[in-house]
């Protein structure tokens, strides 16, 4: 009896692709998979429509491609450490494959209907996972190894930053820029140093520490010297005298106020002196 | 005239006609099909589609796609 190919039993198809040219191209198990995911689009329970089966691959096929889901590919990044955080996040917890899809296009895509269709599941799939504590708990946990990751990278910028900072202090071809360097040192200095205090619950003069009140003092003042000297335009030596004065000012405690007049005295005298000359 | 028109031989399908057959089973266009065959999708010489033959390269391109 001649086969009819719009009612090919599933073992038929499989035998009449396999029998093309191309050699073996599909197994039983990857058959049964097709049709547990094309459903009643391609037949029924017992037969295969081949012309129905070929439209469906061909929209499979030229289906929008969910793109490549970079083991976390976020480019927040973000590639290395999201697959890093996703991959720790969701191993042996017992979660399917599609779910950890799933997890992956909920840390790349801005919306939840956005990460279902990444994923390639409907948007009350995604819901449903999100109920599930399994599944909520490694989108949790991969999304803190995210953001810790980002707090990293933002790290370790800052240090560049103050590398770049130092050197320009000491290596600045003008001194403006040398002093202006200088100057936001001693502001984050200072401002870290109060934090630092903040955090440790001292609020007092930090004699031992690393950069006390008089230290900054003298720092600060050895920079008014330097700009006095410089070659700059007056307007340009005003404008950063006054923000040296204001950090100095910043910088030091009431406590010290005598030491301040001192050293601003101090700087305003020797100018004094230079400009009589 | 339609009526005219010979059945169609799925062994020897333009790409016509088989977008005319398989856009009865979904959405297929001609621009899909003609991509297929400009990725290598294997066709006749004589440039009609073997319908099995299609069959066979699709499963084989999209074999463990979720």
């Amino acid at each position: 009896m001649p086969t009819d190919p719009r009612k090919l039993r599933p073992g038929e198809l499989c035998r009449l692709l396999n029998s093309t040219p191309l050699g073996e191209v599909i197994s039983d198990g990857e058959m049964r998979r097709q049709r547990s995911r094309a459903g009643h689009r391609i037949g029924n329970a017992h037969h295969i429509d081949l012309v129905r089966y070929v439209a469906w691959l061909v929209l499979t096929r030229h289906a929008p491609k969910a793109e490549p889901v970079p083991p976390v590919g976020v480019d927040l990044a973000e590639a290395a450490s999201g697959g890093a955080a996703l991959g720790s996040a969701t191993k042996g917890n017992g979660l399917t494959s599609k779910q950890e899809a799933g997890i992956a296009a909920l840390l790349s895509q801005p919306t939840h209907v956005a990460a279902a269709a990444l994923a390639g599941v409907s948007e009350s799939t995604l819901y449903r996972w999100l109920q599930v504590p399994a599944f909520r708990a490694a989108y949790r946990q991969a999304r803190r190894e995210l953001v810790e990751a980002a707090v990293g990278r933002v790290q370790t910028a800052a240090g560049r930053a103050v590398e770049a900072l130092v050197t320009v202090a000491a290596k600045g071809r003008r001194d403006g820029d040398r002093v202006r360097a200088a100057v936001a040192i001693l502001d984050h200095a200072h401002r870290g140093l109060s934090d630092a205090d903040v955090l440790h619950g001292d609020q007092g003069q930090a004699d031992g520490g690393p950069m006390g009140a008089t230290d900054v003092m003298q720092l600060l003042a050895g920079r008014l010297r330097q700009l006095d000297a410089a070659e700059l335009p007056s307007a340009e030596k005003a404008r950063l005298t006054a923000t040296l004065a204001d950090t100095l000012l910043r910088a030091i405690g009431v406590n010290v106020i005598d030491q301040r007049l001192e050293a601003l005295q101090a700087v305003l005298g020797g100018r004094k002196a230079k400009d009589k000359k | 005239m339609d009526a005219d028109r010979q059945p169609l031989n799925p062994n020897a399908l333009t790409v016509a006609d088989a977008v005319q057959l398989l856009a009865k089973a979904g959405p297929v266009t001609e621009a899909m099909l003609r991509a297929d065959l400009a990725a290598g999708a294997p066709a006749n010489p004589d440039g009609t589609i073997h319908l099995v033959h299609y069959a066979a390269w699709l499963a084989l391109e999209t074999s463990g796609a979720d």
